[in-house]
């Protein structure tokens, strides 16, 4: 029921529910406040807002107060506009003389709203503490004399983020912002505190002091850290990224903002936030290297590109076409991963192209098709419960992990989580933790899938669920049978289920048994949907763009003659119909002559190191596009090409729902580093095609005619029984399972070189039982070797009394750490740990065990 | 454009000769070039082409706020920028419904005078270097720097000042100012008088101007010409007497309109007059002008006082957005027009109701005046040319803006 009042003597009719100041900003009236904020419950703590309500004794806090019909509001009133002005005087009073040099000086809500109140000459003086300023994190800053004490940044980290780590310590005039107790902050530090503050007492700590409101341009973009694909604008000052933050106009606050707030609802996390600065790193090549007597070289594009083109011609010319092979990468964009599939399938002829999402999200694809790629989070927010398996969402997904929290919370949804690790979310917003041993994830899901089966009364769930149980999955797992039958209870109770997990570094080696596992769970579970979430910024536009060497474009197969021969169209050529070689079966040992790696750093990140380092070295000739000379560059290259950051190219990316946003261009790109869309169509042109793309846009044009011509054909998913596989066990033999999953603040091949992100984690660390470490013999802190496949890493350990005994949990990402070395090809792999200072290699397992009886 | 223009001056059989003047030709008063097309030592037909001191300052003008805006009106008419300024704030406050304090308005008479003094000083002197008056370049530049120097007492710059605020002046002016101005009246006078005695009778002078480059009041009026080139054919039109700004409706001035003959003698001798007014005003602003404030009270528009800046949080808070995000202007459009040296000059100002503006125009009297000069030197000899742009006072800053 609508209600409808008068502001100011204009009708204004709004939704019920709505509150007075609702009603003022539909009719365009301004209302000064500090402490209100469209995200944030109302709150009522700085008192600006009053009006004046006829029949009321009193002004009356707009924020605060719903809308009634009938209501007769008055904004502009003496006593209104007395007490606003009041107010701020005596916020003003305490307030330091810091514009000239404040950050927020123009952006200031406390300034704007001064002005707007009209104070303009101060009667009760300036009675300032002058405290010193706070270092609440690395990246967070709190400058206690500037505080208002609107209270925003504390609840924005309770309401939004979930973490509660900031509240007011003591009252009254000695009241602060802080943590409880004065403890080090222990949050996702995400930085939504530093977003929210209207005034600038909370700062980010690495944009302090760099760049004047009205010096700097912003951009819209999207952030590129992962598939969450949030909008956030980059702050620029000739040719500079400064910061990141929030697309301001989500967080608008205009309470009947039917905007849609984008998939990151307005909010950022720690990557999205402070991981930019790598833009900037020294280690940045600005030119392509060419490798001369053994070392890289500075030289010109021309002579590097055409020293590309030639080496692929040659080996086109020699071997054949598909002794030529590209591996890409989700964080390009929709368009470059679109140019390099043309280019290898047009220009060289060959279905030679792939990534790393073989290993996650392109087995998920085959398992379950297109299908599951297509859901909004907006319709996996109506869910009513939610079975979160494998990695925390809070360390791969962020932002969709603390949208999950307000589900959970403010709606009374049920979390589920289930995985080897101890997640963020275990505490206070998982109604029920299953903690699963490492690998069993799909062992878990087979398990609700059987008792589910076996308690549904109609029996229309296949027979073959049946096929395995309760009991052999709790044997499996290590959860107790018990809480798995409680678990399937609670699950079938809410029926609509979300079972979610992020397609990340975790699920390596079992991608389609798990999708496939999850698949047959929802035969048992009608009402439930999957949601694979895909893990890099456009590791699904990928998959559309055809990236791969089995798929074309709208996930079409290469076997599919009907879309090659529309495409071969499209393209004026006849396109290879043998299947490429993915990256699995050239790093198996498939003859290559080029091997031209594109934003991905083979050398440390990938699974199955050892294969992956042979393939570069057997590869006759190496070309690596990327930002730095990582490890791949600098032992294997033949050629480096520098490519840009996602702030120095126009281009979109596609996230984990399907939606492609478009990034704008920032910055011109840092030295003579190019856009990769850019490198490809030169190199394209050197190779003898005729493409005449002048701009991403272009090539977005192309793009859509192309999907518009092969659509995506919709097969159901298959649901095949599969005996769980079983799972190696580590009783006694002084071997741990290794466990590992993304890190939030080491966010892959870029996100590492980000000096502030590694503020918050200097050294990879193996966590361990602190038990286990006792029985190892290892003091927490030490330095431990962790072999396993050959390999052999030394880090730092860890103790965490939240891991099951038999795991060591070692991060991925961290380029001094490359877990890839240890994973072989299986999902699960047992590693042994000792002490540093202990002997290495063979003897050691013996050792061990000696140490333990 | 230009390119087009040449061609279709040169005609088809290309017979005749064009002779380009500029753009760095000393007498073109800037970077004004002109092709012309040549029958001997006639002129058949002249182009002139604009453009080579285009800074886009209409479209900067959107990114900038009110107060911001009023450092580039400066550098349109540099000659005598305080026009400039005057014509950017008289639009400025009528949009924006900002009162100015009585005794600003009377000071404005006195800043926009003495700009009208340094614009025709340079005019002078300039003109009568073209026709060959060297002796007189060097007087009329010796009295210029006695103005600049009241502009430097008023507020440390010379020419780009900007000292006049949306709101009224910036401060009081400091103490000599007022003495300063007023021991030079008479020095002021001596000198006009003594360019009246060089030129006015001299025979070369006439011979160069008189008759040449003449214009009709209906061709003048026709052709929207304003300011001295309209008042040198006998219309006695003046802003500031047909629309009143500032303080000019309080003093008493004469509108002179030359010879009424419309040639370049005409436009010379009424600017010589115009002078000697501009002493006249400023005498009776001396002693008329009321005491009282200078900025406008309303805090919203006007600078806080320096000092209260350093200790006050509110003089503070104000300050910094007001200048950074420029005080807010009702939605809404206005057309205000003053009497520059050189014409109306008028700024067409559209506001969206933020602090800065939606789209700014400006008509600039030296852009319009210019489009004559075809018309005044055809079938003139070529030294005429030189002459008429003269009379005629463009400074190209305000023409390309």
């Amino acid at each position: 029921m609508p209600v409808t009042l008068t502001v100011d003597g204009q009708e204004v009719t709004v939704p019920d529910g709505a509150t007075i100041l609702d009603a003022c900003r539909q009719a365009g009236i301004y209302i000064p406040t500090l402490c209100f904020d469209t995200f944030l419950k109302p709150y009522g703590a700085c008192r600006m807002c009053v009006v004046e309500v006829e029949r009321a004794p009193k002004p009356l806090s707009s924020c605060n107060t719903a809308a009634m019909d009938g209501m007769v509001v008055s904004t502009k009133t003496e006593p209104v506009v007395h007490a606003q002005q009041g107010i701020m005087e005596m916020t003003l009073q305490h307030h330091p003389l810091d514009c000239p040099y404040c950050d927020k000086s123009g952006v200031c809500d406390l300034q704007h709203t001064a002005y707007e109140v009209g104070v303009y000459r101060s009667k009760l003086g300036s009675d300032n503490p002058n405290e010193p300023d706070h270092e609440l994190s690395p990246l967070i800053e709190w400058d206690p004399n500037r505080c208002i004490y609107c209270g925003k940044c504390v609840r924005v980290c309770d309401e939004r983020v979930g973490d509660s780590a900031l509240t007011f310590n003591l009252r009254g005039f000695h009241s602060y912002i802080g943590t409880q107790f004065d403890e080090p902050l222990d949050c996702v530090e995400c930085g939504e505190c530093i977003e929210v503050c209207p005034v600038g007492a909370l700062l980010s700590r690495p944009f302090m002091h760099s760049g004047r409101a009205w010096q700097v341009h912003q951009s819209e973009s999207v952030c590129n850290h992962c598939s969450v694909g949030c909008q956030m604008h980059v702050e620029t000052r000739m040719g500079e990224v400064l910061r990141t933050k929030a697309n301001p106009a989500l967080r608008d606050q205009t309470p009947v903002n039917t905007r849609d707030r984008g998939p990151g609802d307005g909010m950022l996390c720690t990557r999205g936030r402070f991981g930019y600065d790598y833009i900037h790193d020294d280690g940045r090549v600005t030119q392509p290297l060419v490798r001369k007597d053994g070392q890289l070289e500075p030289a010109s594009w021309d002579e590097a590109l055409s020293l590309v083109a030639a080496r692929i011609a040659a080996a086109k010319a020699e071997d054949g076409p598909d002794s030529v092979a590209a591996i890409t990468s989700g964080r390009l964009s929709d368009e470059e991963n679109y140019l390099i599939a043309r280019l290898m399938r047009e220009v060289v002829g060959t279905n030679n192209i792939d990534s790393a999402e073989r290993w996650t999200l392109i087995p998920t694809l085959h398992a379950l098709g297109p299908a599951a790629f297509d859901f909004t989070i907006s319709q996996m927010e109506q869910m009513d419960a939610f079975l979160v398996v494998g990695g925390d969402l809070m360390e791969s997904h962020d932002v969709l992990g603390m949208r999950m929290r307000q589900w959970v919370r403010d709606e009374g949804k049920l979390l589920i989580q289930a995985g080897s690790l101890p997640s963020r979310q275990d505490d206070r917003f998982a109604r029920r933790v299953l903690r699963v041993r490492p690998g069993a994830e799909q062992h878990l899901l087979q398990g609700l899938a059987a008792e589910l089966a076996r308690q549904s009364a109609d029996g229309n769930a296949p027979a073959d669920l049946r096929g395995y149980s309760l009991e052999r999955a709790a044997a499996d797992t290590g959860i107790d049978a018990a809480a798995i039958g409680e678990a399937a209870a609670q699950l079938a109770e809410a029926g609509n289920v979300g079972i979610v997990w992020g397609l990340g570094s975790w699920l390596i080696g079992g991608a389609e048994a798990l999708a496939q596992a999850a698949a047959n769970l929802t035969l048992a579970l009608p009402q439930a949907r999957l949601y694979p979430l895909a893990n890099k910024a456009n590791s699904r536009g990928l998959a559309q763009m055809g990236a791969g060497a089995d798929i074309l474009p709208n996930f079409r197969s290469v076997d599919d003659a009907q879309a090659r021969s529309a495409l071969g169209r499209l393209w004026d050529v006849v396109l290879p119909d043998a299947a490429g070689h993915t990256l699995d079966a050239l790093m198996a040992g498939a003859d290559v002559s080029v091997l031209y790696v594109i934003g991905e750093d083979l050398a440390t990140s990938a699974r199955n190191r050892q294969q992956a380092q042979a393939l570069l070295e057997r590869a006759g000739f190496v070309v690596v596009q990327d930002l730095f000379v990582n490890a791949t560059a600098a032992e294997y290259a033949d050629v480096v090409l520098p490519a840009v950051s996602f702030a120095e190219k126009t281009g979109t990316f596609t996230n984990m729902e399907g939606r492609a946003q478009r990034a704008q261009a920032a910055i011109p790109p840092v030295g003579e580093a190019k856009p990769d869309w850019q490198i490809f169509t030169e190199l394209a042109l050197q190779l003898g095609a005729r493409w005449a793309y002048r701009n991403s846009d272009s090539v977005v044009q192309e793009i859509a005619a192309v999907l518009a011509e092969i659509p995506v054909t919709h097969s159901a998913p298959r649901f095949a029984w599969q005996e769980p596989p079983a799972l190696p066990s580590v009783n006694g033999d002084g071997k741990l399972l290794l466990v590992t999953q993304d890190h939030l603040f080491v966010p892959g091949v870029t996100g590492r070189y980000s000096g502030n992100l590694r503020r918050l984690v200097e050294a990879p660390t193996a966590e361990i039982h602190p038990a286990q470490l006792a029985r190892l013999g290892i003091e927490d802190g030490e330095s431990v070797g962790i072999q396993a496949n050959g390999a052999d890493l030394t880090v730092t350990a860890k103790a965490n009394d939240k891991l099951t005994e038999d795991v060591v949990y070692l991060p991925g990402g961290f380029p001094d750490a490359p877990v890839g070395a240890l994973l072989g090809a299986e999902a699960t792999v047992a590693v042994s740990v000792r002490a540093a200072a202990a002997e290495p290699a063979a003897e050691s397992s013996s050792a061990m065990e000696g140490a333990e009886s | 454009m230009a390119t087009v223009e040449i061609e279709r001056i040169a005609g088809e059989d290309d017979s005749g000769l064009i002779l380009n003047m500029g753009p760095q030709h000393p007498s073109t008063h800037g970077v004004l070039r002109v092709v012309l097309k040549m029958d001997g030592e006639y002129i058949e037909e002249a182009v002139p082409i604009i453009g080579y001191l285009h800074r886009g300052t209409e479209k900067i003008a959107e990114s900038e706020t009110y107060t911001q805006i009023l450092g580039y009106t400066d550098r349109m008419d540099y000659t005598a920028a305080a026009s400039s300024n005057l014509g950017w704030l008289v639009a400025v406050e009528a949009l924006a419904g900002i009162e100015v304090p009585e005794r600003a308005q009377w000071l404005r008479c006195i800043v926009g005078e003495l700009g009208r003094l340094a614009g025709h000083l340079v005019w002078i002197g300039t003109h009568a270097l073209d026709i060959g008056a060297m002796s007189v370049f060097l007087y009329a530049f010796r009295a210029r720097e006695r103005v600049l120097e009241l502009f430097e007492e008023l507020c440390g710059a010379r020419m780009t000042h900007s000292v006049m605020r949306p709101g009224g002046f910036l401060e009081e002016p400091r103490e000599p100012f007022y003495e300063k101005l007023e021991s030079l009246f008479d020095y002021f006078v001596k000198e006009i008088d003594q360019f009246d005695k060089l030129l006015s009778k001299n025979d070369l002078w006439i011979g160069r101007t008189v008759d040449v480059g003449v214009i009709t009041a209906d061709d003048a009026i026709a052709m929207g010409l304003s300011g001295p080139c309209l008042r040198g054919s006998g219309v006695e039109w003046d802003i500031r007497k047909a629309e009143p700004y500032a303080a000019y409706d309080k003093v008493e001035f004469d509108v002179p309109t030359g010879t009424g003959k419309g040639d370049v003698y005409s436009r010379y001798i009424l600017r010589i007059e115009e002078m000697r007014q501009s002493v006249r005003i400023m005498r009776q602003v001396i002693e008329h002008m009321p005491p009282g404030p200078v900025m406008t009270d309303d805090a919203r528009v006007g600078r806080p006082d320096t000092p209260r800046l350093y200790t006050d949080m509110e003089a503070m808070i104000n300050h910094f957005w007001m200048y950074i995000h420029g005080f807010p202007v009702p939605r809404g459009e206005t057309y205000a027009a003053i009497e520059a040296p050189k014409g109306e000059l008028a700024f067409y100002v559209v506001s969206d109701g933020s602090g800065k503006p939606y789209r700014m125009h400006v008509r600039s009297p030296s852009f319009v005046n210019l489009q004559s000069l075809p018309y005044l030197v055809k079938g003139r000899l070529l030294a005429d040319v030189v002459a008429v742009i003269g009379s005629i006072d463009i400074v190209l800053g305000e023409i390309d803006r």
